[in-house]
């Protein structure tokens, strides 16, 4: 593999806050570390970076130890959240910084700079200075930072979090393309699950200083491998509805509802995992519901309602009426179990 | 209900700028006198009713201090004695902002427990009074052989004057985000690298402003100046002015041009420097 994390740890004053993480990633590859803020990725992207030391395992890059070496020798460069700019040098110079202390030649330098500045759409601000630019500019200064030195990994902490929204779905986009045109390799963290499932080629859940689960966006959805990474991944989060199922009779009875499902597994106390976008809504559909309140969203609505005593969210094209009645069904292929206690994901079969 | 009339702002307007002249007239005064008495003659001076403005303006003391001659020895004391305080308040100022500023780096940047600990240690050192410490540090100077030398007092004045530029630097350098050293780190910078080419250059206002304060201080101090040094050729000018006043107690004139002299440094550095005492270069670095 391009990058491996073997059994990496981090402790700040004997917290870990990073706790045996083993990851691979490989070369072209754009990996997402997700998670909720303290869960650790950050701290593991700077100890790829070498800003953090391990308190314990290794760190390969392209078939090099570079565990111990200093962030200058590892040949990676970083986007930071901040962009963090030198404030003192215009754009020009802080593009080409990487490039002088590396000694080239300066029609080398003119060269390069000039190639990744026309890229990134920079070529008429190189003599201004960073408190001249606006937020988007900055943030592809940064970026044009990183990719004139051509290092072998790029390491991005957030890069898009202090930009507003509609700015962050256009650098999104192409930051994702210039990934792909330059078949660069990026770790990229962040903590909005949409720019983790748009954008990585996989993603790496993170929670407590775990890492919970990596998989390609899609098997992260379709198979989450625990409650966490349910609700984490996908928007609005998934339905976690507590219940009994029988196995016998083929029943999950919930709080004041219960659903007939042709599965097989053991009878016992779980979780019922429902995405709101795959619940069926339908007048002649099994269960009944009541509507508690609706948000209107343009092409879809949020309806909350109530299913018995349990509350949950049902994605549907029509604006429910707060009081009204609805009726929903859940499929097979659209439940996930998960155990009671633990929250970890249940294998079931299909049919009896 | 409070209708404001227009006498009423006007009259704010009277007193608050009544209020400005007058403490601007108590700070200035003083100066003000000290230079009409450097520049008037000793009639003038010693006139009773006392003359606000003299009648001849002479600028004939400043011209025999800048002159050097050893034979004038009122002169030539404050001649020498200026340029024993530009020395010491020179090298001191270098000195301190030196070991201060990358002892300040190292208090913003580094983790551990001790660290705060550490740093009031130091204060506390600042905070000592003179007076307490200074018979052993007399002995330990005599010892070594520094009484009566400059080097006495460079470095009295660097031990209290280092801990005074951490304690400024170090509110400075905070103000800059880690991430800039970070960012030039990964660039391919060893942190001593990425201090001197990135953090320096954007503490310049910072190391500006606190180099005028450590050189005032230096340049001002008066106590360890005293007992220290005795010779011509250690003694300062704050001493100086002081020993006039009880040797040649006539020679008001002299004592004023001195005092003139001794202001001017502090006054010339402000003045061009006060651009940096503003700062501001860090705008847009980080998010804005």
């Amino acid at each position: 593999m391009y990058l491996t994390l073997k059994k990496v740890k981090k402790s700040f004053k004997n917290k870990e806050v990073v706790k045996n993480i083993d990851l691979e990633v490989a070369r072209g590859e754009f990996l997402v570390l997700v998670g909720p803020s303290g869960c650790g990725k950050t701290t593991t992207l700077r100890m790829i970076a070498g800003l953090e030391e391990v308190s314990g395992g290794r760190i390969y890059l392209d078939g090099r130890d570079i565990t111990d070496l200093p962030p200058k020798d590892r040949d990676v460069a970083m986007v930071f959240q901040s962009y963090a700019l030198y404030p003192h040098k215009n754009v020009f110079e802080n593009i080409a910084f990487g490039l002088r202390i590396r000694k080239l030649p300066e029609a080398q330098i003119r060269e390069k700079v000039e190639k990744v500045a026309a890229m990134l759409g920079l070529r008429d601000l190189l003599e201004r200075k960073p408190k001249e630019l606006s937020g988007g500019q900055r943030q592809r200064v940064a970026l044009g930072r990183a990719i004139v030195r051509e290092p072998k990994l790029f390491l991005m902490d957030e890069p898009l979090s202090n930009l507003d929204a509609k700015l962050r779905v256009q650098m999104r986009a192409e930051i994702k393309k210039l990934q792909q045109d330059l078949g660069i390799t990026v770790v990229y963290v962040t903590h909005d699950q949409v720019e983790a499932m748009t954008m990585g080629d996989r993603i790496a859940v993170f929670h407590e200083g775990e890492l919970r689960q990596v998989g390609t966006p899609a098997e992260i959805y379709q198979k989450p491998v625990d409650t966490f990474v349910a609700t984490f991944i996908g928007s609005p989060g998934m339905n976690l509805l507590s219940g009994v199922w029988n196995n016998d009779r083929k029943v999950f009875r919930g709080e004041g509802w219960e659903v007939f499902l042709n599965l097989n597994f053991p009878s016992g106390e779980y979780t019922l995992g429902i995405r709101p976008d795959q619940i069926k809504v339908g007048a002649d559909l099994p269960l009944q519901g009541i509507i508690v309140f609706s948000e209107y969203l343009g092409a879809e609505n949020y309806n909350h309602i109530m299913l018995g005593q349990q509350r949950l969210t049902v994605v549907a094209p029509e604006q429910g009426i707060t009081g009204q009645e609805i009726r929903i069904a859940f499929a097979e292929k659209a439940v996930h179990f998960f155990t009671k206690d633990s929250g970890k994901r249940v294998e079931v079969a299909y049919g009896s | 209900m409070a209708v404001r009339t227009k006498a009423e702002k006007i009259l704010k307007k009277v007193v608050l700028w009544s209020g400005f002249l007058l403490v601007t007239l108590i700070i200035l005064a003083p100066f003000a006198w000290l230079f009409i008495s450097s520049v008037a003659s000793q009639a003038d001076l010693l006139a009773k009713p006392l003359k606000f403005w003299p009648e001849h303006v002479d600028f004939s003391r400043y011209a025999r201090i800048f002159s050097g001659d050893a034979g004038d020895e009122t002169a030539y004391t404050f001649y020498r004695a200026m340029f024993n305080s530009a020395r010491i308040a020179l090298t001191v100022t270098v000195i301190s902002l030196t070991a201060g500023s990358l002892a300040a780096y190292a208090f913003t940047r580094m983790q551990g427990n001790f660290k705060d600990k550490l740093l009031y240690l130091l204060i506390y050192t600042y905070m000592l009074p003179p007076i307490a410490i200074i018979i052993p540090m007399f002995l330990i100077m005599s010892k070594l052989g520094l009484l009566d030398t400059i080097y006495s007092l460079i470095i009295v004045y660097s031990s209290f004057i280092t801990p005074f530029v951490v304690w400024l630097m170090r509110g400075f350098l905070a103000t800059l985000p880690v991430e800039l050293e970070e960012a030039a780190m990964v660039d391919g910078l060893t942190r001593m690298q990425a201090f001197f080419r990135v953090i320096l250059p954007l503490a310049v206002p910072g190391l500006v402003a606190t180099g005028i304060f450590a050189f005032l201080m230096a340049w001002d101090e008066f106590m360890y100046a005293l007992i220290f040094t005795s010779s011509i050729d250690a003694k300062t000018i704050s001493v100086a002015i002081a020993e006039f006043s009880g040797k040649n107690a006539v020679d008001y004139g002299m004592i004023a041009a001195g005092g003139v002299l001794a202001a001017l440094p502090p006054v010339i550095l402000a003045l061009v420097f006060q651009k940096y005492i503003i700062s501001g270069l860090t705008s847009g670095s980080v998010k804005g």
